[in-house]
């Protein structure tokens, strides 16, 4: 029993990192209509962003952080004003297909920038490992949990909360509605994918901080998609379920599954989950549902 | 019609510019040596081997070759993939004349030595020297008897795995006998000396007590610690990974927070700066088996050409890639000798710098430090165990030179 | 005053859809644009409101004026916030998924923020049943209510100017009249009113003044009472025609061949 609940306990922290990093994908998709497919990429950026306030220059982590998630967030900009602006108005698949070729064009960046050897990357923050005596969780993972959690919490209250959130909101139900009443969509798309960036860019420093960085954990960023489509590729509270989820089935399988002879199970299990959720509610565990009237 | 041909003639001329008619030189042919390395793909860029080729290269040929001939060694990105080093290898063989490319030194994944096992040693017989320290391919399964022209440069995973083994005997001081967990990644390479070590605890009383498998690319193994850690172990054996591989960082940072006071014992590429740098505070006291020598060793001879040699031609290794460097002069060097011996005897053929190789009782212009031993088996006995330090950034050496021909009887 | 002087705009730069359209808006009246489906009024309003651009559409010719300054070049925000014009869309534009609540503020975007408890007020003075509402997704609202709750979060923007595409569409009679009735009040409040319409009888009663476009020009213009008693706006708009009674089944098809010849 001690044994599921810390296997259980430690899913739920990866789980609500991969749950920072669906949000991410939400944003973008209700905002766009597209599904980042270059999440990966954004991710690496992210983190690397940060690496560089944070370890090239020494800032202290509480100005190096809010500048690397800023630097994301303008980087994030920058993408939605040259890829996906010129596609305002053209189907959205044009869209997503775009940002597979995005993905590659960064991957090759990142290639030639700063390679693909690992960097060192342990941020000092105060030990907060929770050792009770038959369960254990380690500083990092615990932080990694925290911070998912406040990044999270963070966008939801700026959602949900100011007007900019609402209008948000409006903008990404319908832009020609938004623009009736002089709701600058194009303003308001940028920023959807500035937050967007930043907040895949934190969870890549998270992610980092587990490990190390290296532009190979861009693998990391397609375990959301079958977070995303767990929980509901509109829902904000879907990335939530679907992150947690997605964490919880992979600490399980690699407790249970793979020593029992499914080595890499827990690579699949994500996708499996993603199957049965699907059957239950094709829109997502928590998808919107579509209010249909004639 | 008219402007069709202006183009064709406009496009005959550039032609000719861009590529210039190959032009018979008069001096003597260039021995050409194929050099498959990673350079990028998922086991990350290991760009420093190449530096060490070049180096190498330069350094060669600036005092007149051997005998005579430039050597040029002939760098190939193999991304870590089988299938790619598999088509660069064939696109050398049909490329390159059979009287210029004596011999292949470089990477050599297991997985290429295999899948190329025929046409390397029984059609084309090329001589290749591979970074792979396979026991398929050299160790009591494999070996000259069956791959006769496959060569190495260390003692091979289990004969390494052997060394830690005893070494853990040497070291541990309980009552009870030591308990130790087994940690691969689920690929050939991780798997390759699995059965050898089940046989080889047994004879020394070691008890295995959890064995599990972490994916290359996997960015969380709590599970699999936190499986190690029921079992209590006094020692973790990981083998299987490189330092560009996201999972070792996650790997080392994870076993520093569950099981802190655990030691981790490593094979070869565990035991490389790369391993240091990319582990921060977390690779700090990490022991492993080393074939190489380090770049701090500056008292080795063969450390010491190859620090005035990058200091000669201005090159800064950065932290990291110094194993890396080391490792590309090493091979370089290691070719150009088999070529020279060949030369020395009259036969500078493929089948001469196979024979130049097994007769070598040569060391690397000094790198084993006076110790003698026999390259008869394709693989160099010699290899050393190390601890990291992650405050002097570099692998300080525990043990002097250990032939396993005599250390693993 | 608004008005718009030899429009001509294309759409994916070969579909052109108006081909010269003139006409006016004076301050504080209803103007009606009556129009067969794809006449192109739609189209009008787009351009008038700085829209074409997001639907790829380009003025090729011509000027949209507002007291002499031409509105060509500005985006839809500048022309809500400054120029104080807000456009409805055909198909309501509440959106759904929000609260009437969120929806009013939503709409009021472009106001400071100290101004809009009182405009939400104003609104709910003029259209007390949101009131009871408020915390309604407005996708579950009725078609009335939500044509309510799109003219609230019109005037959530404090406009001078109102464009109302087909505003009548889907409502039943009675609620179409108690529409007009609202458009009429509005008017009288001050609000210019710009109104598109294919419901002639409603829209000419209560305007002032009438356009009528076919195939991307104006046929006809005149005051609302002229247009009532135009013998074609009577036979094809308000399928009446002279003393013998008009199968609408052929007024259609003179229609149908008219706008493709
Ligand atoms: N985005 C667009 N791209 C290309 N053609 C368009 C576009 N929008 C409208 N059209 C075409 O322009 C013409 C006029 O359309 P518009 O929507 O302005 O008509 P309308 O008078 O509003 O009709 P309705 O009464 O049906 O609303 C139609 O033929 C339509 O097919
Ligand atoms: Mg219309």
């Amino acid at each position: 029993m001690m044994d599921f609940l810390q296997f259980f306990c430690s899913g739920l922290l990866n789980g609500l990192v991969y749950a920072l990093l669906g949000l991410g994908l939400v944003l973008i998709f209700r905002a766009s209509e597209a599904f980042n497919f270059a999440v990966g990429e954004f991710l690496v950026v992210g983190a690397f962003l940060f690496y560089f306030f944070y370890f090239n220059w020494g800032l202290p982590l509480l100005i190096a952080l809010p500048l690397g998630l800023g630097a994301a967030g303008v980087f994030g900009g920058i993408v939605e004003r040259s890829v996906i602006k010129p596609l305002m108005g053209r189907p959205h698949l044009s869209m997503t297909i775009i940002t597979l070729g995005l993905s590659n064009i960064l991957a090759g960046g990142l290639q030639a920038t700063v390679g693909s050897n690992p960097y060192n990357f342990s941020v000092s923050l105060p030990d907060l490992t929770l050792d009770l005596g038959p369960l254990i969780f380690p500083s990092t993972n615990v932080w990694a949990g925290i911070l998912s959690l406040a990044f999270f919490t963070m966008i939801l209250l700026f959602l949900y909360k100011t007007r900019w959130g609402l209008v948000i909101q409006a903008t990404s139900e319908s832009q020609p509605k938004a623009l009736c009443f002089g709701i600058n969509a194009q303003s308001v798309l940028l920023l959807v994918w500035a937050i967007a960036a930043a907040c895949i860019g934190a969870s890549g420093i998270v992610i980092s901080n587990l490990g190390a960085l290296s532009s190979q954990i861009s693998v990391v960023g397609l375990r959301a998609i079958p977070v995303v489509l767990i929980g509901g590729l509109d829902s904000i509270a879907g990335a939530l379920v679907g992150g947690l989820i997605v964490g919880i089935a992979e600490s399980l399988t690699g407790a249970y599954l793979e020593p029992a002879g499914l080595i890499g199970f827990k690579e699949v299990v994500p996708y499996f989950v993603l199957l049965i959720a699907l059957f239950i509610r094709p829109y997502g565990l928590l998808g919107r549902v579509r209010i249909e009237r004639v | 019609m008219k402007t069709c041909f202006r183009i064709t003639v406009l496009l005959s001329l550039v032609c000719l510019f861009v590529f210039p008619c190959p032009t018979t030189h008069a001096q003597s042919k260039v021995i050409e040596i194929g050099a498959p390395i990673p350079l990028g793909g998922v086991g990350g860029a290991y760009v420093g081997i190449g530096w060490g080729y070049t180096d190498c290269q330069a350094y060669i040929n600036e005092k007149g070759g051997v005998r005579g001939h430039k050597i040029a060694y002939l760098l190939e990105d193999n991304r870590w993939s089988v299938p790619t080093e598999i088509a660069v290898i064939n696109r050398l063989l049909t490329m390159e004349p059979k009287d210029q490319l004596l011999l292949f030194c470089g990477n050599l994944i297991t997985g290429t030595l295999k899948a190329m096992s025929d046409k390397i040693n029984k059609e084309v017989r090329i001589p290749s020297i591979s970074l792979s320290y396979s026991v398929e391919m050299f160790g009591k399964q494999g070996g000259p008897a069956k791959y006769p022209y496959y060569f190495s440069v260390g003692p091979d995973y289990s004969q390494q795995v052997g060394l830690l083994l005893r070494y853990i005997k040497k070291v541990h001081k309980k009552k009870s006998e030591p308990r130790l967990a087994v940690v691969y990644s689920p690929t050939e390479y991780g798997r390759d000396p699995l059965a050898d070590l089940k046989e080889d605890v047994k004879k020394l009383g070691i008890k295995i007590v959890a064995e599990e498998e972490m994916a290359i690319t996997a960015s969380d193994v709590t599970a699999q610690v936190l499986n190690i850690r029921k079992a209590k172990p006094d020692y973790i054996l990981w083998h299987g990974f490189l330092p560009g591989m996201p999972v070792s960082t996650v790997f080392l940072k994870t076993v520093k927070q569950y099981l802190p006071k655990v030691p981790i014992l490593g094979t070869h590429y565990q035991t490389v700066m790369g391993m240091i740098t990319a582990g921060g505070p977390a690779a700090d006291g990490l022991i492993g088996v080393s074939t190489s020598v380090m770049w701090h060793e500056t008292n080795n001879p063969f450390v010491k050409l190859a620090h005035e040699q990058a200091k000669k031609r201005g090159r800064e290794i950065p932290v990291g890639e110094e194993s890396n460097y080391i490792g590309g002069w090493m091979l370089g060097l290691m070719g150009a000798h088999a070529v020279d011996v060949a030369a020395a005897s009259g036969d500078m053929t493929r089948e001469g710098v196979k024979k130049a190789l097994e007769a070598s009782t040569w060391d690397f212009d000094g790198m084993y430090e006076g110790a003698t031993f026999s390259y008869a088996s394709h693989k160099v006995p010699m290899a050393r165990i190390f601890k990291a330090s992650y405050a002097q950034k570099r692998w300080n050496a525990m043990t002097p030179w250990l032939n396993v021909d005599k250390e693993l009887k | 005053m608004l008005s718009v002087e030899n429009l001509r705009v294309v759409y994916q730069e070969v579909i052109s859809v108006l081909q010269g359209v003139s006409l006016k808006v004076p301050d504080g009246e209803i103007t009606v644009l009556l129009g067969a489906n794809g006449a192109g009024k739609t189209t009008l309003l787009r351009t008038i409101f700085g829209l074409l651009p997001v639907y790829d559409g380009k003025i090729i010719e011509g000027n949209v004026f507002l007291d002499g300054v031409s509105l060509n070049r500005f985006h839809s925000s500048v022309i809500v916030k400054k120029y104080r014009i807000t456009y409805i869309l055909e198909e309501r534009p509440v959106f759904w998924y929000l609260t009437v609540d969120q929806n009013l503020k939503a709409a009021a975007f472009s106001r400071p923020n100290r101004e809009i408890s009182g405009e939400i007020a104003r609104v709910l003075k003029i259209f007390p049943k949101l009131g009871s509402l408020m915390n309604t997704k407005a996708g579950f609202l009725s078609g009335g209510e939500q044509q309510m709750l799109t003219i609230g979060m019109a005037l959530m923007t404090k406009p001078k100017i109102l464009l109302l595409d087909e505003p009548s569409l889907g409502l039943a009679p009675l609620i179409g009249r108690e529409l007009f009735g609202i458009i009429r009040n509005l008017n009288r409040d001050g609000l210019t009113i710009f109104l598109v319409e294919q419901n002639a009888h409603a829209a000419l009663s209560v305007a002032a003044r009438g356009y009528v476009i076919e195939g991307g020009r104006i046929v006809l213009d005149g005051t609302a009472q002229e247009l009532i008693h135009n013998k074609d706006v009577r036979e094809f708009y308000l399928g009446v025609a002279g003393g013998d009674q008009q199968r609408f089944r052929d007024a259609k098809r003179y229609k149908r061949r008219k706008r493709w010849l």
